[in-house]
């Protein structure tokens, strides 16, 4: 399964088969190599994704298409003195929280022009028992969380990090990283203790 | 927490947090996998705190789980159009980087603005403002003593042009007129007497 593989973290050999495509794709320019390259990490950034966006689709995939781009523009600069996975993740992390702001900047225009009104449609009996049946689930559960708590589980214990990337990822201190983790950890115990 | 325990389940919690952060939690195989790297007092201690079995149990049960939902929500569609993504890349540069005249902005003067008003997490945008308010209050002051020290320059010279028109006034430019004016006004009665006179004895 693709998304165990990547959940399970990058190993020695897989960073390595990274850095091959990445220099197969900067000497010929290969758009094949650079969709295996981005197909490798697709899973985690989706979920990546799935977490910032409260697994809003069209959002999601938006923000999807703008962290392949800026991927493309940008991966002659790559370094490799870093992990590809850890920058790639982060790239998508700072993409997304992008989009984020972009979209909630234009809702906030939105409801100051009172436009959400004309477009809201009411859920019917149908998706309202859909929508009961999903807040059951561990996931359900999960979304509850804030966003940064979400973020910080799916990391470490959802797609494998380490501390130190996540400290790369995220630009704050290990211990900070430690902390917040287990506050969050302490927190998702919590919730699902009260759905029980 | 009942019966004899040697460790806090303060103490229990933070080792448990502390083995979850050094094993991955999707590939690791159950809880029982993870209690072989846990010292016996943490597994002692779960055997007897109902609470932190719960903790431990929730925490080792919750990723592969998850994991499951997750993938499950989000891999049901294909991946990126990369061919649609690369057209979009290959497209002109939007409207708005273009001034009126139709050249394009200088890529500095767009970076600069980026930097300065592009999205930023919270300490890069708290550094802005922070360096944006310093550089506004440094202006703010610099036009003030500006505008402070032209208006005193203007208060002392007008002072100046007043207190010389003063003097001026004070002190007229011909001096002793008045009373030559009045000299001569007298020189001109007796001269006109004395023509009077002369013009009557001249008719008698």
């Amino acid at each position: 399964m693709h998304g165990r593989k990547a959940a399970a973290g990058a190993l020695p050999n897989e960073e390595s088969e990274d850095f091959i495509l990445i220099r197969r794709f900067l000497r010929a320019g290969d758009s094949r190599v650079f969709r295996t390259l981005v197909e490798r990490h697709l899973p985690s950034i989706r979920r990546l994704l799935y977490t910032l966006f409260n697994g809003q689709r069209e959002e999601m995939e938006d923000a999807e298409q703008e962290i392949v781009l800026s991927l493309f523009q940008r991966l002659k600069d790559f370094q490799f003195r870093s992990s590809f996975r850890t920058y790639f993740y982060r790239l998508a992390r700072n993409r997304g929280i992008d989009c984020l702001r972009k979209k909630r900047s234009q809702d906030r225009t939105v409801a100051r022009l009172g436009l959400g009104l004309w477009n809201r449609e009411l859920p019917g009996p149908e998706e309202q028992a859909v929508h009961r049946e999903e807040t059951d689930t561990l996931l359900a559960v999960f979304q509850t969380l804030p966003s940064k708590d979400r973020q910080l589980i799916l990391m470490k214990d959802i797609d494998g990090f380490a501390l130190n990337e996540m400290e790369d990822i995220l630009g704050v201190p290990i211990g900070t990283v430690k902390s917040r983790l287990h506050r969050a950890r302490e927190k998702l115990a919590k919730h699902v203790r009260g759905r029980r | 927490m009942k019966g004899r325990q040697k460790i806090s389940c303060k103490k229990c919690r933070a080792g448990i947090q502390g083995i979850f952060d050094r094993v991955n939690l999707v590939s690791a195989t159950g809880s029982e996998s993870i209690l072989k790297f846990m010292p016996r007092a943490f597994g002692e201690h779960l055997e007897q705190c109902s609470e932190c079995r719960e903790f431990f149990k929730t925490l080792t049960d919750f990723a592969p789980a998850l994991v499951e939902q997750l993938d499950s929500a989000v891999h049901d569609r294909p991946p990126p159009d990369l061919a649609v993504i690369l057209d979009r890349q290959r497209q002109p540069a939007v409207p708005q980087e273009r001034n009126r005249a139709g050249q394009v902005i200088p890529a500095a003067i767009r970076k600069t603005v980026h930097r300065l008003f592009g999205p930023a997490r919270r300490p890069v945008a708290a550094l802005r403002w922070a360096s944006m308010s310093l550089a506004g209050l440094l202006l703010v002051s610099m036009i003030g003593f500006r505008v402070y020290t032209s208006f005193r320059i203007n208060r002392a010279i007008e002072q100046e042009v007043g207190r010389i028109i003063e003097q001026i006034y004070r002190e007229p430019l011909l001096a002793g007129i008045e009373t030559a004016l009045v000299r001569s006004r007298t020189d001109i009665s007796d001269y006109v007497e004395d023509l009077s006179r002369a013009a009557e004895s001249f008719l008698n």
